[in-house]
């Protein structure tokens, strides 16, 4: 035991001497937050998803074949053949589930303690773009198992695109690789899912999680202005007064600790939950069957139930607006204040909004 | 004994044997008749004789047991049979008896009735859609021959006792001199102003009703007006140019009219290609039976307008068009379950009624399953009682194929006229949905109503019942596992798919079993059952490891709830540093 733990500190002399380790570490922990920040961890159980996603996703992809004639059966064959391939496949299925929802909870969370704000507009930014490619990773891998449910609620989502104006037919097509969803959409559906949304998901949190780490968590308790932030916001270089110490808490190894419980948690829940309700498959793709009732994922529910009630170009366009007043929030809102009673009308319009979006998504759903 | 003795009792021996059977050889001359007619065609005594048919001197008790073959060991023809005038003798029945045993049915005037040589007349048409004979043969519409005098007082239900219908193809129409088709309305063409619609829009009531109607119709979106039907000129601005005569207006076209004034444009091929509609309408109106009827002056029958409307006319595929497919049963029953309407013509009125509780009907009009048939499907659209459907089964195998192949092969079918049809056990409109019990029950549609269950016939029918209900239970049984295991999240795909074989197995079976073989039937019984109990097996099996898995999960949870304790006894831990360090 003793061999063992001075080899660990002989390898970690060893890259001490060339790397400086120690100090990159203590910069990347020894980072302190404010005691009055509630993350509710959401922003962390996301990032947990998404690795579980990219440890799962990995091993389906081993024995996942993306054609037409293969996919169905391949995925058969996860399930039925390859040892714990049920296992993680519906943890991948349940996991990319909880990862949109804890993705919502954790912008919801930023919303309303008003953490967009100055200075950290661009971290809202580049989160509200790791939402979109979230929601593209939901898309894209929906159709990847090539059943019935999955072949046609592609149809009907790709469909939507083609209600834009002018450039509509066009990426209509480009979506689909051709008119219709088949061989060719499978194939770059694939492509986009397991290769360039990975790529484009790992370099936007990385600069998501710097930016994180430059400007640290927000304090819900600040006032928002120039003379006023520095005083407030935490982070490795803010210049904290000894008076504020005691509303600090270590990152390392306090909040981390608090993480990895809210990790445990969630992953003996994703355990029951692939245990007591594994993913199924739907019958084999059929384009010329087309089933009597086809509903996208419940994250795109409500746009369905938007787009069915509204003229097509309405029911396209207003969700692209609404996604872009999301992401330019922070420039859209000038409201120098954080506490909730001081924004009523941001906080009336977030609570009508969430209001809306699950009223839509009922609705979609029993329709 | 001398010698001289026994000559004298032998010879005493003879004469009383002589004197002992001469009587009873005397009387056997006295019974045994000579045959007091030609023997022509007539080997089969007892056909007659049996039954003392016309007149025939009926078989004695005595020669109970004896065949046809026999007759002539005794009874020989007589000499003066051939001279025999043949009026003077009963003629023997020149027809199985079979659903003829009231003679008097047909026979109503005294005397036999001359029979035309070679037999009555076949029927040389389809029956579907025509049960009822006199409708064309009482007044001879059409081309059908009308009912001969002598047989006056007969009904439509005894014809085929003597007319069968024609067992061989067909025999070639002779080809009508081809008529023109009926051209359009000339008229003056208005090129984009219709001054029908502009005047009668402002008439209001029914005149401007019947410009909406038209806006609505495909007529309008094809740019055919009211002057294409009506005639007249729809440029000219006043009353009297627009519906002058010289401008050919028609007004009101006559109902006998109707038809050719709709083919004048729909029988035009080079006109409706371009709308990829057909073209013989027309002319399967014309043979149909209401074609027939309008065109010897009855106006009852239906004609274009009736069912596709006057002005409002929708292509047939619009589910608003009365021609829609689940629309038709309602169109027709507009007439055909009148009964004041169809009173003159003997028809029953029930068929919409009987349709709509069917297992077609519910399929159609509740479910909007458009494979179910309407009346259409088996009466033809246009053309009532479409020629090529000799008998009922062929109308429902055209849906039914595997069944009529099956039935076909069977001794029901072997039978031919007499045998029993699809309407037999199923009905005509009021189809039901079969069950097994049709193989058990005595009433009405069930074997047992004509097989008593001891009968061969009868074990077959519960060798058939008993076959299917053990497939189709150990299906259910297998099916409920399947649901256990995907009720509890498990993947049964597979499963699902070979049940799906099983239960394909049990229809074919259903379908086999029209052939009366119970070896057809049992083969594919028993692979049904194999499957079943394959699927259930497995089913079963997902069932174990569904309770494996949630058991392992029990486990899993367990240690992470562990380290979860650990954990927060470490941050305890640290927070008391912390304390401590403060």
């Amino acid at each position: 035991m003793g061999a063992r733990k001075s080899m660990v500190l002989r390898v970690w002399d060893w890259l001490e001497g060339r790397y400086q380790v120690r100090s990159m570490m203590e910069g990347l922990l020894h980072v302190e937050i404010p005691r009055t920040a509630r993350t509710y961890y959401f922003g962390g159980l996301t990032l947990f998803f998404f690795m579980v996603q990219a440890i799962t996703g990995i091993l389906l992809a081993i024995y996942y074949q993306p054609t037409p004639e293969a996919a169905y059966g391949s995925i058969l064959f996860i399930m039925n053949q390859v040892n714990f391939g049920w296992l993680i496949r519906s943890i991948h299925a349940w996991s990319a589930n909880l990862m949109i929802i804890y993705c919502v909870f954790h912008l919801l969370r930023v919303f309303f303690q008003a953490a967009y704000k100055p200075p950290r507009e661009l971290t809202w930014v580049v989160g509200v773009l790791l939402l979109l490619l979230t929601l593209g990773f939901g898309f894209t891998g929906y159709l990847l198992p090539w059943d019935q449910r999955a072949y046609w609620a592609t149809t009907v989502g790709s469909e939507a695109a083609g209600a834009l104006p002018l450039v509509g037919e066009k990426l209509l097509v480009f979506l689909r690789g051709g008119t219709t969803v088949t061989a060719r959409t499978l194939s770059r559906f694939f492509g986009t899912h397991v290769l360039v949304l990975p790529l484009a998901f790992a370099g936007v949190l990385l600069v998501h999680l710097v930016l994180l780490h430059v400007q640290g968590l927000a304090d819900p308790t600040r006032k928002v202005g120039a003379e006023t932030a520095p005083e407030t916001d935490i982070g490795p270089t803010a210049k904290a007064g000894p008076q504020k110490r005691g509303g600090l808490l270590p990152f390392f190894p306090n909040y981390v600790l608090d993480e990895f419980i809210a990790w445990y948690v969630m992953l003996a829940v994703l355990i029951i939950l692939v245990s007591l309700r594994p993913v199924g498959l739907a019958e084999p793709a059929d384009p010329l069957v087309t089933p009597e009732h086809i509903k996208p994922e419940w994250y795109f529910l409500f746009v369905y139930q938007f787009f069915k009630v509204v003229p097509r170009v309405v029911g396209v366009l207003v969700p692209i607006i609404g996604g872009f007043l999301l992401l330019l929030l922070p420039f859209l809102d000038r409201n120098p204040h954080a506490e909730p009673r001081r924004r009523p009308f941001a906080i009336i319009a977030g609570v009508v909004t969430v209001i809306v979006i699950v009223a839509f998504s009922i609705w979609g759903l029993l329709s | 004994m001398s010698q001289r003795t026994v000559c004298r009792l032998s010879l005493l021996l003879a004469v009383l044997v002589v004197v002992l059977l001469s009587p009873s050889f005397s009387a056997a001359q006295e019974t045994s008749p000579a045959i007091p007619h030609p023997l022509e065609g007539r080997d089969l005594c007892l056909d007659c004789h049996e039954t003392g048919v016309g007149g025939a001197p009926t078989r004695p008790e005595d020669h109970v047991g004896r065949t046809n073959d026999i007759c002539r060991a005794c009874h020989q023809p007589a000499p003066e049979a051939g001279a025999i005038p043949a009026a003077s003798v009963p003629l023997p029945v020149p027809h199985p008896l079979e659903r003829r045993e009231n003679c008097l049915s047909c026979h109503v005037a005294p005397g036999p009735t001359a029979i035309p040589v070679g037999g009555p007349p076949v029927i040389p048409h389809p029956l579907i859609g025509r049960e009822n004979c006199l409708a064309c043969h009482q007044d001879g519409i059409g081309e059908a021959p009308r009912v001969p005098d002598d047989h006056a007082g007969r009904t439509s239900d005894i014809c085929q006792a003597c007319h069968q219908p024609s067992q061989l193809p067909a025999a070639p129409t002779p080809v009508p001199p081809t008529e023109p088709l009926p051209t359009p309305i000339v008229h003056p063409k208005a090129q984009g102003v219709n001054t029908c619609v502009d005047c009668h829009a402002t008439l209001g009531g029914k005149h401007a009703n019947i410009t909406v109607e038209w806006q609505r119709s495909i007529h309008a979106e094809r740019d055919v007006s009211c002057a294409d039907c009506h005639g007249g000129d729809p440029s000219a601005t006043t009353v009297d140019a627009a519906m002058s005569p010289a401008a050919g207006y028609i007004g009101l076209p006559a109902k006998v009219d109707i038809p050719a004034l709709c083919a004048s444009c729909h029988a035009d091929v080079s006109l409706m290609r371009q709308y990829d509609l057909p073209t013989d309408q027309y002319a399967k109106y014309k043979e149909s039976i209401h074609g027939i009827r309008l065109a010897a002056g009855d106006n009852n029958v239906t004609t274009c307008f009736d069912c596709h409307g006057g002005h409002q006319i929708l292509k047939a595929n619009d589910p608003a068009s009365t021609v829609y497919r689940s629309n038709s049963p309602q169109l027709c029953a507009s007439c055909h379950s009148d009964k004041a309407l169809m009173a003159p013509y003997g028809i029953a009125t029930d068929q919409f009624d009987l349709y709509r509780k069917s297992v077609h009907g519910r399929a159609l009009l509740d479910n909007q399953d458009f494979r179910a048939p309407n009346c259409a499907t088996c009466h033809g659209t246009h053309g009532a009682a479409p020629p090529g459907f000799q008998e009922v089964a062929n109308v429902c195998g055209s849906c039914h194929t595997a069944t009529q192949d099956y039935y076909l092969k069977g001794p029901h079918a072997s039978a031919g006229l007499a045998g029993p049809k699809c309407i037999t056990c199923h009905g005509r409109y009021d189809v039901s949905e079969p069950d097994e019990s049709l193989y058990l029950e005595t009433e009405a549609r069930h074997c047992g109503s004509c097989h008593t269950p001891d009968s061969q016939p009868g074990q077959v029918a519960q060798a058939l019942y008993d076959d299917i209900t053990s497939a189709a239970a150990a299906y259910d049984k297998a099916e409920a596992a399947v649901q256990r295991a995907k009720g509890l999240g498990m993947l049964v795909s597979s499963q699902e798919s070979r049940l799906r074989e099983a239960n394909t197995e049990i229809i074919t079976a259903r379908a086999a079993q029209h052939t009366l073989d119970t070896a057809i039937v049992r083969k594919k019984i028993d692979d049904a059952t194999a499957i079943a109990g394959e699927v259930e097996t497995s089913a079963d099996a997902a069932v174990v490891e569904s309770a494996f898995r949630r058991r392992m999960m029990i486990v899993a949870v367990m240690a992470i709830a562990v380290t979860i304790v650990a954990l927060l006894l470490l941050r305890r831990q640290l927070d008391r540093q912390a304390a401590a360090k403060s």
